[in-house]
Formats: structure tokens, C-alpha cells, sequence
């Protein structure tokens, strides 16, 4: 084998025939032909691929290129041609079928081709920027068949006729769907667009145009969306079986505007289904469904969201305003929080728990919480009461629950000073009563609020707290320090109460008697004692008493009163009949309390203490009233009905309105200055905006009197007006 | 059976002297010329039989063909080495090259020959 390495180097053409002979090209070029017509006649078995190659390369090297090219197209042209013509002929049916199979015979032959060609498309093709055999290939297919006049109208019906079949129930051959339509792509996508993909968007368009017009007639709103989603999820499921990828966004846009879009306001407003009926109704997978699909439209999502929050705040106002509701503030409560519960499962099962559906919950309750001005009063009544006996049995958690589902609706509303004032009142009288069931749950209310509204809203909460402790510690001490024996002599427990923390009345003491007086001075003495420089008052308006009586057949009661009542019945002690006159000048008691105190000792069966004379419900002021002997209890202990925490009367809740309004003055004036101290020149405008968004966290400041507090600072000389712009306000340090 | 798939793997180049070199498939399919003649999807005569006729290639190119195809296995598998070509074969090395759509086994031929004219030129002054 190295024997023919020793020959002398020299240079020598390669051995092509140097001589051309003139009717080379033309004896080269009938062999490829042959070759060409064999492939498509499937006879292609006996060629040699190295002799047709070899040939092809010869024919472009010797620059016979074009004469290979333009022959080419040529013979592939006459056989598309004939091939158009057998598609043509084709029946019915077997149209498509007939056109699937030519065009793999053509792709396969056009391979070989393209094989056989391949040096031709390497050197010749790009340097003329002529068009690669493969694409030359498909471009000839697609103006001789697809463009055939016979062929191109009848190919797209046929495509469009077989899918609207199939949109009737009907199972067509999805597979050669797939092959016609992978046809089109592989044409060039502007030929699956013109031929295909536009007329199929028109028809589905107007299809379904007409389809949801049906529906629509006869369907209800939520039957009709389940048809709407199976139509969207069809159209989704062809582009995935047959149709290009990119054909998807096109047909659910047509769907979703024929089927939603179009009829979004109808669906939304249908009578006894549209959305109101599934929210009031909690149609959870309905309204889940509505969400997702109008969240394909434009304008869908706002426009639920609207309808939802019209009908919260409309419901919602009906309900803080109907007086019915207002009889009972705990049912009052109660149906807000229910239906908290009610939309926020909604929007989290529903609404895949979209931000702005949650935001618009939250200002719709705000609005109409704050339509009734008595919401503070009735949230701290609904936690009074839920503090007092309604958490009993409950585990920590539920309170918790309990608490923080309170925390929500305080955050809504807008008067929260005023809150805090009904929560100071209540409170009170759970830890004076000792009427609280759980220490734990009262501090981890308190707790909410702080971190709530910060420090400042709970500190004379804390001092109560801390009050009660003190008293405690302080009774212990007073006893021990007693060294005589108390025997007989009533025991006495006292509540020191810091003045400013406790929302106490100041009230003239009553006369309390002799007995406990005696005992009242002792503890005087002893508490002055240990803290000098303080005062003592007596609020005997809010203290209770356990009386030991005994009745006319010597049966023994424990009566539980108020402070007042035992007063009263003390009086009982002397003389068995005394009259409203006799007991007023004795106790000294205010006379609209002691009519209440008189009702409940006198005028409630089964605890009918006293007898009155006239026997009548109300209290006048010449009755006369009794000792009753024949009192009988199955209770060894009875309890005389307190005044517990309630509504408060009219009077009341504007004594208690004008209370707020005073507190606020301070704070308006409070932070006009702090906010003039940095500014200091501000217009009237600005000081107005900057003061609401100070004090918003605890009340919404009226303009008209944060107008009031600047005058009166103007006078007191803390501000004064620019003498030039009247609106203009001056900080005077 | 063994045989068979054996005689699967292989194939046979057939020069234009008639000499014949039976290679792994693998090998000869570096060449993008030869793995269209053996999988072109018509069933061409060369599919069939498993061998190719090269009219125009002489056997000692043939042969210097081949070594190329395995030497180019073992480069892509990483193992760089220089293939060495005699200057008096270049041009027929490089024109089967261009045939065969080996376009390394081209660029190496070109420039071997390009060295051996550098060399003659430097040598022809030389004996000047």
C-alpha cells in the first residue's frame, strides 16, 4: 500500500474529464431526470446515490449549476402539477386523506432530492441566493397545490366544516387534522394565517356570537357561565390537538368577547341568578367560575368588585341603620361579624383571594360601620359581653379567634376615641363587679389595642389594671395591720382608684350607714397612713354589698346589692315602713338612682325584697314602702338586679357624645401646634389636611371644629394671621 | 447472529482501483456525504448493500481517507493530535475532501499545502 507514495511529487489535475464534451451537461442531466421522475414513481430502490451525487457535483463544478437548478423546478413543477390534479379528483371525504398522503410522498422525495443535490445547495445556492432545494421544494407545493384555484376554497371549507362538526359533538379524524394543519405551518406561518387561521377566527366568531345569544335567552347566569367555560376549555383543548400554538390567545380572545365580554353586564345583573343571588347565596364554585372568566376580559374583575361592594354597602347600611337591629347591640355585633366571615370565605374560596376584592370589603365596611355612630358603643358592648359570660367554655384560641375578629371591625371604624371612652366605662364596671370571666382575655384585648393604636390609647386601660392589683395588696395590709377582732362588723373591701384613669363621675357620697362607716374611717386612717398627700373620695355609686337577712318565718337569705340598696334596706333594719320621702332625706342618694334601686328591690318577682304601696311598676314620690315578711327564695343566695352595662339611654349617649367631643378639643389643639411648631407658616387648607391625617388613627376631626380650635389659639396667642394673606397662619414661638 | 449485527456496524468503501476498506459505519459517517448515501430515506442501492463505489477516488487517497475518519473520531473525543499529510497527496486529498463534505480534512489539506510551497519557495532561493 505505501508503494504508490514513492512517486515524485507533481502537480496534476484531478481526474475529471478535462475534454468537456458539448453534450456532457445534457447526457448529466437526463441521468438526474430519470433519477428525479424514478424518486416520485417510488422506484428509487435501484439508484446509486453515489453516481447521482457524483453527477450533481460534476454538473455545478463544471458551472452547469443553473442548468441543474432551472431543470429541477422544472421537473418538480410538472410533478406537482399531476399530483394537484390526482388531490383534485379526489371524492368527498377522501379529499383531505388523498392531499395528507401526497404531501408525505412529496416531503420524502423531496429529501432524497435534496440529499442527492446536496452539493449543488452547498456551493451553487448560496453564492447565486438562489432558494435551498427543501424550501424551493415547499414553496412549488404551496403555489401548485395549496394555491390551486381547485383546491385552495374547498381545502379551507373542508378544515372549517369538519371543526364546526366537531363543535356539534360530532368525533372527526383529529390526527389528520393535525397533519393538513401542520401542512399550513410548515408552509410558512403566513400561509396557516391567510389560508387557515384568519377565516376559522371569523367563522368561530360569529359562531359563537349566535350561540351565546341562545344561551343567554334561556339560561340562567350561572348555567350559563358552566357553558361558556366548557367552550373555552374546547377551543383550548383543538389548538393543543391540531391547531398551532400560537392560535390559542387568538380563540380564546373570540370566545371570551363573543361569550363574555359582549354579555358581561347581563350575566352580572341577570334577575335571580346574576351576581348578587350567588353572593347572597354562597354559590362558591359559581362565583369562582364567574371570577376566572371575567378575569380574561377586560373591565371583568372591576366590574364584579363593583357590583360586590354596591351590594355590601347597601346591605351593610341596611342593616346599621334598621332600628330593629339596634334593640340588642350583642345581635347587633353579631351579624357584622357573620357577615365579615360570610365574604372574606367567599373571596378566599372564590375570588383566589385578590387583593382588591379584600380592599374593597374593607372600605365597604368602613363606609357603613361609621353610618351609624353608635357602632363604637355596640363593639364595645358586643366584647363586654363576650368578657362577661360569653367566652365561658371557650379555649384560649376561641377567645383569641373571638377578640381578633372584634380587632377587625375597631380597625374599620373611624371614631375610635370614641371606642376606647365605651371601653373604659365597661370595663370599669367588669373589674369593679368582678364580673370579668378570664384576666387573660382582658389583657390580650388590651394588648390588640396597643399594638393597634399604640401606647397612649391603652395606658388608663393598664392603670386600672394596675388599680385593682394595688387595691388587693392594700386590703391585705389593712387587715393584718387590724389587730382587734372584726367580729360582728362588716367586712369591708375597697378599691383604690387613681382619679383620671377610671371614667368616674364624681358624686356626693350618700350616707352610708353607722356600721360601715365606722369601718370606712378605720381604712381612712390606715391608707393615709402608708400615703400621705392623698385624698380619699367615696364612690358609693358603684360599690356592692352581701347582706345576711332573715324573713318572717325565720328563713335566712343571702341578699347580693349595690352599695345604694344596702343602704336602703339598712334603713329597713329600725322601722318596717318608711316612705319614699323618709328614704331619700335618710340616704341622701340621687333621686333618679334611687327610684332604679327602689324598682329592683321592690318590683321584681322573685326578688321582691320590699313592698310597695301602691302596688304599681313605676316609682312615685308619695309611695310607701314595706318590709316584706313573706319574701320566700329557693336560693339561699339572692341576687337584687344591679344596673348592669347597657345601651346607654338617649341622654346618656349625648352626655357621653359631648364628653368625646370635649377630650378631642385638647388633641386638635394639640396637634395644630405641633404641626405649626415645624411648619411655621402654613395656610388654612393644609392645617386642616394635616391635622385629619395626624388624628385618623383615633378620629376623624370635623373641619368645622379644628376651624374653632385655631381661632381660639389665635387668641390665646399661640398663632396669628398673616397680615397680608388672610389665609395664612403664623407660629408665634 | 453475531456476525450479522457486526456486518451491521460495518461498511465497504470501494476505491476506483477496486480495492476495498471495510470501516465502522461510525467512522464513515463523519463524512456528511457518506451518511447521506447510507440513510438517505429512498432506499438507494448503497442503503441497501451497505457499500459505496468512488469512481473518482484513487486508493491510496481512499486509504488516506479513512485514517482521516478515525483520527477525527478520536479529536471530537477529545484526543488532540496532528494528522499528518504527505505533501504530494494535498490536492487530491483536498478535491476528495470537498467531495466527501469533509470540510477539517479540507482546511488541514490546504494548509500542508500551502507549508509545502512556503518550503520550495524557500528552498528554490536557496539554490539560487
Amino acid at each position: 500500500m505505501s508503494a504508490p507514495k514513492k512517486r515524485n511529487f507533481k502537480i496534476e489535475a484531478f481526474k475529471h474529464r478535462v475534454e468537456i464534451d458539448p453534450k456532457y451537461a445534457e447526457k448529466t442531466w437526463r441521468i438526474l431526470e430519470h433519477a428525479i421522475h424514478e424518486i416520485y414513481n417510488h422506484n428509487a430502490s435501484g439508484l446509486s446515490f453515489e453516481e447521482l451525487y457524483r453527477n450533481a457535483y460534476n454538473m455545478v463544478l463544471h458551472k452547469y449549476g443553473e442548468k441543474l437548478y432551472s431543470g429541477l423546478v422544472a421537473t418538480m413543477t410538472s410533478h406537482l402539477k399531476e399530483i394537484s390534479r390526482s388531490i383534485e379528483a379526489a371524492q368527498g371525504g377522501l379529499f383531505l386523506e388523498e392531499l395528507n398522503r401526497k404531501w408525505e410522498e412529496h416531503n420524502k422525495a423531496l429529501q432524497m432530492i435534496r440529499d442527492i443535490l446536496m452539493y449543488m445547495d452547498r456551493t451553487f445556492v448560496p453564492i447565486n441566493h438562489k432558494t435551498p432545494v427543501h424550501e424551493l421544494g415547499l414553496n412549488l407545493w404551496r403555489d401548485n397545490i395549496i394555491y390551486s384555484s381547485k383546491i385552495q376554497m374547498r381545502l379551507l371549507d373542508t378544515l372549517l366544516e369538519l371543526i364546526q362538526r366537531e363543535r356539534t359533538g360530532e368525533v372527526i379524524n383529529r390526527g389528520l387534522m393535525r397533519n393538513i394543519t401542520k401542512m399550513l405551518m410548515d408552509l410558512g406561518s403566513s400561509v396557516y394565517q391567510e389560508n387557515f387561521e384568519k377565516p376559522f377566527l371569523d367563522v368561530s366568531a360569529s359562531f359563537y356570537s349566535l350561540e351565546s345569544q341562545e344561551f343567554i335567552e334561556c339560561c340562567d347566569c350561572g348555567e350559563y357561565l358552566k357553558k361558556a367555560e366548557r367552550r373555552l376549555n374546547e377551543e383550548i383543548e383543538r389548538v393543543s390537538h391540531y391547531l398551532d400554538n400560537k392560535s390559542e390567545s387568538k380563540i380564546t380572545l373570540v370566545v371570551e368577547t363573543e361569550m363574555i365580554a359582549n354579555h358581561m353586564q347581563r350575566l352580572v345583573h341577570m334577575e335571580n341568578s346574576g351576581l348578587v343571588n350567588m353572593l347572597v347565596d354562597d354559590k362558591y364554585e359559581d362565583l369562582s367560575r364567574m371570577y376566572n372568566l371575567f378575569r380574561r376580559v377586560p373591565e371583568g374583575l372591576s366590574m364584579i368588585r363593583e357590583v360586590m361592594t354596591t351590594h355590601l354597602r347597601e346591605t351593610g347600611r341596611q342593616l346599621v341603620t334598621d332600628p330593629d337591629r339596634l334593640k340588642d347591640p350583642v345581635d347587633f355585633v353579631q351579624h357584622l361579624l357573620d357577615a365579615k366571615d360570610k365574604y372574606d370565605k367567599i373571596i378566599s374560596t372564590a375570588f383566589n383571594n385578590d387583593k382588591a376584592f379584600q380592599n374593597g370589603l374593607n372600605s365597604s365596611f368602613e363606609y357603613f360601620i361609621n353610618l351609624n355612630n353608635r357602632s363604637p358603643e355596640f363593639i364595645s358592648l358586643y366584647v363586654d359581653d363576650k368578657l362577661r359570660k360569653g367566652l365561658k367554655g371557650f379555649s384560649e384560641e376561641d377567645v383569641e379567634t373571638v377578640l381578633d375578629k372584634v380587632m377587625m371591625l375597631f380597625r374599620y371604624l373611624q371614631e375610635k376615641d370614641v371606642f376606647e371612652k365605651y371601653y373604659k366605662q365597661h370595663l370599669a364596671k367588669r373589674l369593679l363587679s368582678g364580673k370579668t370571666i378570664s384576666d387573660d382575655a382582658e389583657r390580650s384585648m388590651i394588648v390588640k389595642l396597643k399594638t393597634e393604636c399604640g401606647y397612649q390609647f391603652t395606658s388608663k386601660l393598664e392603670g386600672m389594671f394596675t388599680d385593682m392589683k394595688t387595691s388587693q395588696d392594700t386590703m391585705q395590709g389593712f387587715y393584718a395591720s387590724q389587730s382587734f377582732d372584726t367580729g360582728d362588723s362588716p367586712t369591708l373591701a375597697v378599691q383604690v382608684l387613681t382619679t383620671g384613669s377610671w371614667p368616674t363621675q364624681p358624686s356626693p357620697p350618700c350616707n352610708l350607714p353607722a356600721e360601715i362607716l365606722g369601718v370606712c374611717e378605720r381604712f381612712r386612717a390606715f391608707y393615709l397612713g402608708t400615703h400621705t398627700g392623698r385624698r380619699l373620695t367615696w364612690q358609693t355609686n358603684m360599690g356592692t354589698a352581701d347582706l345576711k337577712a332573715t324573713f318572717g318565718k325565720g328563713q335566712k337569705h343571702e341578699l347580693n346589692v349595690s352599695t345604694y340598696q344596702m343602704c336602703i334596706l339598712m334603713l329597713f333594719n329600725s322601722s318596717d315602713h318608711l316612705s319614699y320621702k323618709e328614704i331619700i332625706q335618710a340616704t341622701n342618694i340621687p333621686a333618679a338612682d334611687l327610684k332604679r334601686c327602689l324598682q329592683s328591690l321592690a318590683c321584681v318577682k322573685g326578688k321582691n325584697v320590699l313592698r310597695k304601696e301602691p302596688m304599681s311598676k313605676d316609682i312615685a314620690e308619695d309611695d310607701a314602702f314595706y318590709f316584706n315578711d313573706k319574701f320566700t327564695s329557693k336560693f339561699f343566695k339572692v341576687k337584687i338586679g344591679t344596673v348592669v352595662a347597657q345601651k346607654e339611654s338617649e341622654p346618656e349617649k349625648q352626655e357621653t357624645r359631648q364628653r368625646v367631643e370635649e377630650d378631642r378639643k385638647p388633641q386638635i389643639e394639640a396637634a395644630i401646634v405641633r404641626i405649626m411648631k415645624s411648619r411655621r407658616v402654613l395656610d388654612h387648607n393644609n392645617i386642616v389636611a394635616e391635622v385629619t391625617k395626624q388624628l385618623q388613627a383615633r378620629f376623624l376631626p370635623n373641619p368645622v371644629v379644628i376651624k374653632k380650635r385655631i381661632e381660639s389659639l389665635i387668641e390665646r396667642e399661640f398663632l396669628e394671621r398673616d397680615k397680608v394673606d388672610r389665609k395664612l397662619y403664623r407660629y408665634l414661638a | 447472529m453475531e456476525g450479522t449485527t457486526k456486518k451491521a456496524e460495518m461498511v465497504k468503501l470501494i476505491s476506483a482501483e477496486g480495492f476495498e476498506f471495510v470501516i465502522d459505519k461510525q467512522a464513515a459517517m463523519v463524512s456528511q456525504t457518506i451518511r447521506n448515501m447510507l440513510t438517505s430515506p429512498g432506499g438507494f442501492s448503497e442503503t441497501q448493500q451497505g457499500q459505496v463505489t468512488f469512481p473518482e477516488i484513487s486508493t491510496h487517497i481512499l486509504e488516506k481517507i479513512c485514517q482521516y475518519f478515525y483520527w477525527s473520531l478520536q479529536f471530537a473525543s477529545g484526543k488532540e493530535t496532528e494528522f499528518h499529510i504527505e505533501p504530494e497527496i494535498t490536492l487530491d486529498l483536498m478535491m476528495a475532501a470537498n467531495y466527501l463534505h469533509l470540510g477539517r480534512a479540507q482546511s488541514i489539506a490546504q494548509d500542508y499545502k500551502l507549508r509545502a510551497r512556503e518550503q520550495c519557495g524557500f528552498f528554490g532561493k536557496a539554490s539560487k
